[in-house]
């Protein structure tokens, strides 16, 4: 597992597309996405049809936040079926770091 | 890692320059006033031309070509090319850019002239950079470059997805590669004599002027370099003070999240 690799990890009932956003150690980070929109919050939207949302692949729209995200153990992930293209992966990355600086903030 | 530095960890911003010097390279070298390094310069040039403008060529359709120019950049030899590539340019830092209407005319029977006029359309923007580029380089080549190359080496494409780098930087070093590799790619077409089809044309001029204004955003922010407000306004570069300070609290975060969760995932394991 490696920044930048497309993962599919189980998260509430439900397998949820991810992308590595750091790989550290015995662990890595892995922003997750969701199918569910959250108005008025900022979201990095992928498509399934897009090229970006082939390397899932997706099978619907789904939402990236900053917010979601987690420290996981690489056995638990599913690797995806391609790297994750590169402007999605920096549009994300850009997303959790605002994120992150925001909650250190406050 | 400084925001100085950020401008040159991916030499990329380096290639539209050198490759922009290869009709002139080639003059030198067929009237034998070319000097060793002008030679292995012009040798590795048409290396990369060859090797890896053919892989842009081939791409079949417009996500294709993306998905190469992803490959690229990951690619280790790929990014060691670019590095020892910009160690051996440093004797041509005293040569003048070759301007953007002049490369847009040599690449004209390759692309078309549509795309000659979109890129003398953007010969302002590629101007600026070229110019720019090569104060930085000379200044940064000046100063410690040897260390500098020696890092970037043992780092590897790896500082385009590394969280280190704050994202914008990223994006933007990896704008400056992908615009160095679509001219390698209608270079190559230059070199091979062929035409390229419309479609692939429009993109790779496309991709190269967007991947110039990209890496401009960051190098236009670096102290001391000088670019035209109506080449590339204000507002549009990289506020490195502001991105700076955000990605060293990002990182306190992560750091924390990181301990927090290595803790609960090894006990639980």
């Amino acid at each position: 597992m490696h920044e930048g690799g497309t993962v599919w990890i189980d998260l509430a009932d439900k397998r949820r597309p991810g992308v590595v956003v750091e790989a550290r150690g015995e662990l890595v980070r892995v922003a997750y996405g969701t199918s569910n929109e959250l108005p008025g919050t900022g979201a990095v939207v992928v498509h399934p049809d897009t090229r970006a949302g082939k390397k899932f692949p997706l099978v619907r729209t789904t939402y990236f936040y900053g917010a979601n995200t987690g420290w996981e153990l690489p056995d638990g992930l599913h690797p995806g079926a391609a790297e994750c293209a590169r402007d999605l992966f920096d549009e994300i990355r850009r997303l959790v770091e605002e994120h992150d600086a925001c909650v250190e903030e406050t | 890692m400084t925001e100085r530095r950020w401008a040159f960890d991916a030499p990329g911003g380096f290639l539209p320059w050198l490759t922009s010097l290869r009709r002139d390279l080639r003059h030198l070298v067929a009237n034998t006033t070319a000097t060793k390094e002008e030679r292995e310069l012009l040798l590795l040039l048409d290396y990369a031309a060859s090797h890896h403008g053919d892989v842009l060529l081939a791409a079949d359709d417009v996500d294709d070509l993306d998905d190469r120019l992803d490959d690229l950049l990951r690619r280790p030899d790929v990014f060691h090319w670019h590095v020892l590539a910009a160690r051996l340019a440093r004797p041509l830092l005293r040569r003048e850019p070759v301007r953007a209407d002049r490369f847009a005319e040599t690449a004209g029977p390759a692309i078309g002239a549509g795309q000659v006029r979109a890129l003398e359309a953007a010969a302002p923007l590629i101007d600026a950079y070229f110019r720019v580029q090569r104060e930085l380089l000379a200044r940064f080549a000046a100063e410690d470059a040897d260390d500098a190359w020696n890092e970037l080496e043992a780092v590897g494409p790896q500082i385009l997805t590394s969280p280190d780098v704050p994202p914008e930087v990223a994006a933007s070093l990896a704008g400056g590669l992908r615009a160095g590799l679509s001219m390698l790619g209608i270079a190559r077409a230059v070199q091979q004599g062929t035409v390229v089809e419309p479609w692939l044309a429009r993109e790779l001029v496309e991709r190269l002027v967007s991947g110039i204004r990209a890496h401009l955003r960051l190098l236009a922010a670096m102290p001391g370099a000088e670019v035209p407000e109506s080449v590339l306004p204000v507002t549009e570069r990289l506020d490195l003070a502001a991105i700076g300070e955000r990605h060293r609290r990002a990182r306190r975060y992560a750091e924390r999240t990181f301990g927090a969760a290595r803790s609960r995932l090894l006990r639980d394991a």
